[in-house]
């Protein structure tokens, strides 16, 4: 009887356990048709493996012409007639609000607003104001979207560049190029993703380093590879002279074999990454020399980008070959143009840069566009930061120097959807931004969408945190996308 | 307990008596402002009685149902019933205050209105007869009954009061799904201006509710305005009413939309302040304003444009989209679970027409296809031409000739071609003309590219043609030409090697420092030597450019080899004081930056090089290679001597110069300085060059010292 009674206990309890978890269950279930994803949905790092953009990019490829040492705006894009009205006279205290400055101005005594020297024209439907330093942009600007509220926290070269590169001023962050490289792979299996263009003007210049192409924290495949000029583009990817294409394939073959026999034995997926590495730059041997041999373009395209763009390592055919790699399927280009950094003598500086830079970039817009890649190539073409309204050093009627002003500068994008045009205000002393600011927070959010990518979702874990390009900050400026 | 009931029970009775009351003199009621407050807190009573109500129907059906059990606790139904009858009669009370406000539609109001009394009524009824109801079964069902219909009727009447009409279906009514009004078709009023006071104003300004009898659900009521008047008056500085409340400070009592509603974004109140601006036209299409409209930019980011797409048909499966991918063929879905494939083929030397037909178990789902310089042939068009869903083709530098372009006509899809760089003609393209959807057409570096494009573009009514650059008419200068040889000095004859990077230039070139003429110079063929000292100025020319500046390079001939040199007398200024005259014979060519450690300066005394050979050469000529920058205070020597002998002590002068001196300021420039005679056979020989005393007046250092500066001597 005893034992009836106890049987019959248990089979309530569990008749109660099992009618209860069905209850508990059911409602978990009920509450899940609520959470579309909640499962067999992946983790944002899962989804970033899969190597897809989000959600429907407007660029697949993105060109970026780094003018390095930060241009003036003042003299390029942001026509200010006020301050040629004001040649010399102090900027003002209202103006000024006692932000901070260089070390190579704070002891200046006195501020001399300095108006450019040159003359502006409005180009294009925009009406975008452009000055004779540029007369090739201003025949493409229907194509250009100038940002000309641009704004960044550092106030010196090496931070604002580190800062626009890779989201944060001190260095061993990823940078941009290698972000996108992790987020969204390579579509050439032959390339690499991520190439890093250098060429130098006469103006005064800023250095670059290899930091600013780092792949920081993630995976070293996302490196930036430098391009170099001369008969060795990329260092150490030529044969050996007593090493045939032969024998370097039976060479390969071998260590395979061997990296493969390591593998069964460890299943560390490093190794089977080292064996791609060792195949893409076998298959880059070949590549590589086909995109960087310029011999054979059209005199059409010589003429579009001018002569120099034949002569190995000038900005002009760093242009041309960024063309060459973007449309083989390169994610992103990246080019750094130095000498910008005009602290004295700027007119004749200025006119030296602009000379190097301006047909070229001009040319690249056309010439994506006459081949159908502009639509699916985002341009960006600008420094980091921007150029004083006062002069630095000694002013004359017709030569003067700017400092850093970090405050407000114009940068110009063009192609994969972006809106062309003109977006954000600067005040008339082309000092401060009175409408529609652009951080480089944001500048980067914006870029990531139109790659079809959530800045908030690319992120990589490391040392207890995730980390994205944007950290913590930036939003999408939905008034330069289309 | 019991006294709290009679005390409850004897307020309903009240307040249900004044409700009658002032239903009866409804049209004189006039209220104070403190009245008013009460009124208003109708919304948050209201659902008191609800909830006790239907609370109440579930007690009283489920405890009459169970007959076998006797109702164990009656007083749990009559608390329930007493406190709704309370709470309804108070909320119907507050209601009828709040509804003397203005702003409200009148004929949903008196629904609710009487509905509202009907709940009131009816659950003090229920109450006070409760003890009969109970007793009649059907009696109790039919009260049930008629409470739920009330309370349900009456709550959804306020509710479409407060929130506006159909918003508890709204979400699942058709017009939600509607098609996106794409940019081409969008009208501004229809679709950019009524959507947002859909959004922003509506539920304080409908048919219903019209707040200062304002109503905005269509445009002849919004022409109509409200209590103060017409809405905009685009004469007016600023635009009139409406404008004039939206741009008020948001503390402003007559801001609107009022504190704590949803505000107007920066860009609707600029959509709207356009619209009146250009006129307020409820007919005008986005499309129809000229490209640089303010509004035509606003509404670029509202509306898609025909660009983006639904895709109407299904994902290829995973595992064959991976299958298809390799090392020279991506093919990705556009997005994460996006149906769309993009596919890109790369490398030349690989490419195979197989390659495309393997694609046709995924020929729906490609929309975009890449064929940049990858040798496909028109054959390969038949391929192509399956892919139904294309949107985007790109045919560049491929081997197309133009004859296969027909097959392309089944693309209904397709709204981007690009053909630049391959064999088409004008008459080849026309047969495309017929493709619905496309927009852009691009043919650069084509035979097409210049023929006809008139005709050709009249053919194509909605695609643009790109024709991009030709460089036919556009002549610019040709680039230096480059000299490659890097030793200044030469030992022995050398070829001059010149490079120029543009094909097909012409180099030449003169030794006798004037510029190169197209004509008359020699053309440069590879085979010059460079045998003396000699300054080479080179110029390229081209049919079409204009030709490039000229670049110059200045060699000196070393003949012999000096076996020992020393300084008679060192400088006298550091760092110059310790260098060893070695550096004048090492055949080392300093550059323009005198601090290079290849120069050597001398000031205030001659610089005296004495060399020595073993053996006795028979020497013609000395060249003293020199730099000046007068702006520095280095000048051409004074005098140049040179002195030979058998014995240091016993020279004779060979020969003397004196450079001519600059009048006038000039940019630094390096200069060799020749000094020819009889040949001289000795074992000394020694080379005096006297800097300037006095540098002369015009000179910003006039009086002071002046520089010599040398890097080598050359024996010939």
């Amino acid at each position: 009887m005893h034992k009836e009674i106890m049987e019959h206990n248990l089979n309530l309890n569990r008749r109660r356990f099992l009618s209860k978890l069905s209850l508990g269950i059911g409602s978990v279930a009920l509450g899940s048709l609520l959470i579309p994803d909640l499962f067999g949905s992946k983790s944002d790092e899962e989804m970033l493996l899969a190597g897809l953009p989000q959600f429907a990019p407007k660029a697949k490829r993105i060109i970026y012409l780094f003018q390095n040492g930060a241009p003036s705006q003042l003299d390029l894009f942001d026509y200010k007639p006020k301050l040629i009205e004001m040649f010399g006279q102090d900027l003002p205290e209202s103006i000024r609000m006692g932000q901070r400055l260089t070390g190579m101005t704070a002891d200046q005594k006195k501020f001399p607003l300095a108006g450019t020297t040159f003359k502006f024209n409005q180009y294009g439907e925009a009406k975008a104001w452009i000055s004779e330093l540029l007369p090739h942009t201003s025949k493409v600007v229907d194509d250009l979207c100038f940002i000309k509220t641009m704004h960044t926290e550092a106030i010196n070269h090496d931070p604002a560049l580190t800062f626009f590169q890779t989201g944060a001023q001190v260095g061993n962050r990823p940078s941009m190029g290698s972000w996108l490289s992790y987020g969204l792979g390579s579509e050439n299996k032959n390339l690499p993703a991520f190439c890093v263009l250098l060429s130098k003007g006469k103006g005064n210049g800023q250095g670059v380093y290899s930091k600013l192409w780092s792949n920081g924290f993630l995976d070293s495949v996302h490196q930036g590879v430098q391009f170099s000029s001369g008969d060795n583009p990329v260092l150490y990817l030529n044969n050996h002279e007593s090493i045939t294409k032969a024998d370097r394939r039976k060479m390969l073959d071998k260590l395979e074999q061997l990296n493969a026999e390591t593998f069964k034995q460890s299943g560390d997926p490093e190794i089977n990454a080292k064996i791609q590495q060792y195949e893409m730059a076998y298959r880059m041997q070949t590549a590589v020399p086909e995109i960087t041999d310029l011999s054979k373009e059209p005199e059409d395209i010589v003429k579009l980008y001018g002569p120099d763009c034949l002569v190995p390592g000038t900005y002009a055919a760093n242009c041309l070959l960024a063309r060459k790699l973007s449309e083989n399927g390169v994610r992103f280009v990246q080019l750094y143009h130095q000498g910008w950094d005009a602290h004295d003598s700027l007119p004749s500086q200025i006119k030296g840069q602009a000379m190097d830079t301006d047909q070229a970039s001009a040319a690249l817009i056309t010439d994506l566009k006459q081949r159908g890649l502009l639509d699916e190539t985002l341009v960006i073409w600008g420094g980091e930061f921007g150029r004083t309204n006062y002069c630095q050093g000694k002013l004359t009627k017709d030569n003067y120097g700017r400092d850093h002003h970090p405050r407000c500068f114009t940068i110009w994008m063009a192609g994969g959807g972006v809106k062309p045009g003109v977006y954000g205000e600067t005040d008339e002393f082309g000092y401060n931004i009175i409408k529609d600011p652009v951080h480089v927070n944001d500048f980067h959010a914006t870029v990531l969408h139109l790659m079809g990518i959530d800045h908030e979702k690319l992120t990589f874990k490391h040392l207890g945190r995730r980390y994205r390009l944007t950290d913590v900050a930036g939003n999408v400026v939905k008034g330069i996308v289309t | 307990m019991q006294r709290w009931k009679t005390i409850l029970y004897n307020a309903s009775f009240t307040f249900n008596c004044m409700l009658v009351f002032l239903l009866i003199f409804e049209s004189r009621l006039s209220l104070p402002a403190w009245i008013q407050t009460v009124g208003r807190m109708h919304p948050l009573l209201l659902h008191f009685p609800i909830v006790l109500l239907v609370l109440c129907i579930f007690w009283e059906v489920f405890s009459s149902l169970k007959n076998s059990l006797p109702n164990q606790q009656p007083t749990i139904g009559d608390t329930l019933l007493l406190l709704t009858s309370f709470t309804a009669v108070v909320s119907a009370l507050m209601g009828l205050l709040l509804s003397k406000e203005a702003g409200y539609a009148q004929e949903v109001l008196a629904l609710h209105k009487w509905s509202g009394v009907a709940v009131s009524f009816l659950s003090f009824a229920w109450y006070t007869f409760r003890h009969t109801i109970r007793h009649v079964k059907i009696v109790g069902i039919l009260t049930a009954t008629a409470a739920v219909f009330l309370v349900i009727v009456t709550g959804h009447l306020g509710a479409n009061i407060t929130h506006g009409e159909n918003f508890l279906l709204a979400p699942v009514s058709k017009d939600k799904q509607a098609p996106p009004v794409l940019f081409e078709d969008a009208i501004i009023y229809a679709n950019m201006v009524q959507p947002i006071f859909m959004a922003k104003c509506i539920s304080c300004h409908n048919d219903k509710k019209a707040k200062g009898e304002l109503v905005m659900e269509t445009f002849a009521k919004l022409l109509k305005g409200g209590k103060d008047g017409a809405l905009w008056d685009s004469t007016h500085k600023d635009l009139g009413l409406l404008m004039s409340r939206l741009h008020l400070p948001l503390d402003n009592k007559k801001h609107m939309p009022p504190t704590g509603k949803p505000q107007l974004t920066e860009d609707e109140v600029a959509i709207i302040y356009h619209w009146i601006r250009s006129g307020a036209s409820d007919t005008v299409k986005v499309a129809q304003l000229p490209t640089t409209d303010t509004l035509r930019t606003l509404a670029s980011s509202i509306f898609n444009t025909i660009e983006t797409d639904d895709y109407a048909f299904k994902p290829a499966d995973e595992s064959k989209i991976k299958a298809l991918r390799n090392n020279y063929r991506f093919v990705t879905p556009f997005a994460l679970g996006s149906p769309a494939l993009s596919v890109e083929f790369f490398g030349a030397a690989q490419f195979k027409s197989e390659q495309l037909k393997e694609l046709l178990p995924v020929k729906e789902q490609v929309v975009s296809l890449n064929l940049n310089k990858i040798p496909a042939t028109d054959a390969d068009l038949a391929t192509i031409a399956q892919f139904i869903n294309l949107r985007k083709l790109n045919l560049s530098f491929t081997n197309i000739k133009g004859s296969g372009l027909a097959a392309l006509n089944s693309l209904k899809e397709l709204k981007i071609l690009s053909l630049s760089g391959t064999g088409v003609h004008a008459d080849n393209l026309t047969v495309l003309a017929a493709l619905p959807k496309l927009t852009q057409l691009i043919i650069w570096s084509t035979p097409a590219q210049s023929q006809q494009l008139s005709a050709l573009q009249k053919q194509f009514k909605n695609t643009r043609i790109e024709t991009g650059f030709t460089g036919d008419t556009i002549i610019i200068k040709l680039t230096a030409p480059i000299i490659e040889n890097e030793e200044q000095v030469v030992l022995q004859p050398v070829l001059l090697i010149l490079k120029h990077y543009v094909k097909g230039v012409t180099i030449r070139y003169t030794t006798d420092g004037t510029a190169p003429d197209s004509l008359l110079s020699p053309v440069y063929k590879g085979d010059f030597l460079v045998d003396k000292n000699m300054t080479v100025k080179v110029k390229a020319f081209k049919q079409g450019w204009i030709s490039s500046e000229v670049e110059e390079q200045t060699f000196y001939k070393a003949g012999y080899k000096i076996d020992s040199i020393r300084f008679v007398q060192p400088s006298p200024d550091m760092p110059y004081k310790t260098m060893s005259a070695a550096i004048l014979a090492d055949t080392q060519k300093g550059d323009q930056n005198f601090r290079s450690g290849k120069w050597i300066g001398y000031r205030g005394i001659p610089m005296q090089a004495m060399m020595y050979f073993e053996i006795p050469q028979s020497i013609t000529s000395v060249t003293v290679s020199s730099l000046i920058d007068i702006g520095g205070f280095i000048m051409p020597p004074q005098q140049i001597e040179v002195w030979a002998g058998n014995h240091p002590a016993k020279l004779r002068l060979i020969k003397k110069i004196n450079p001519e001196q600059p009048l006038k300021n000039a940019p630094g420039y390096m200069k060799g300085y020749e000094l020819n005679f009889h040949t001289v056979k000795e074992k000394y020989l020694k080379v005096v060059v006297m800097p300037v005393a006095k540098l002369p007046v015009w000179h910003k250092g006039k009086a002071d010292k002046g520089w010599i500066f040398v890097d080598e001597i050359f024996l010939n």
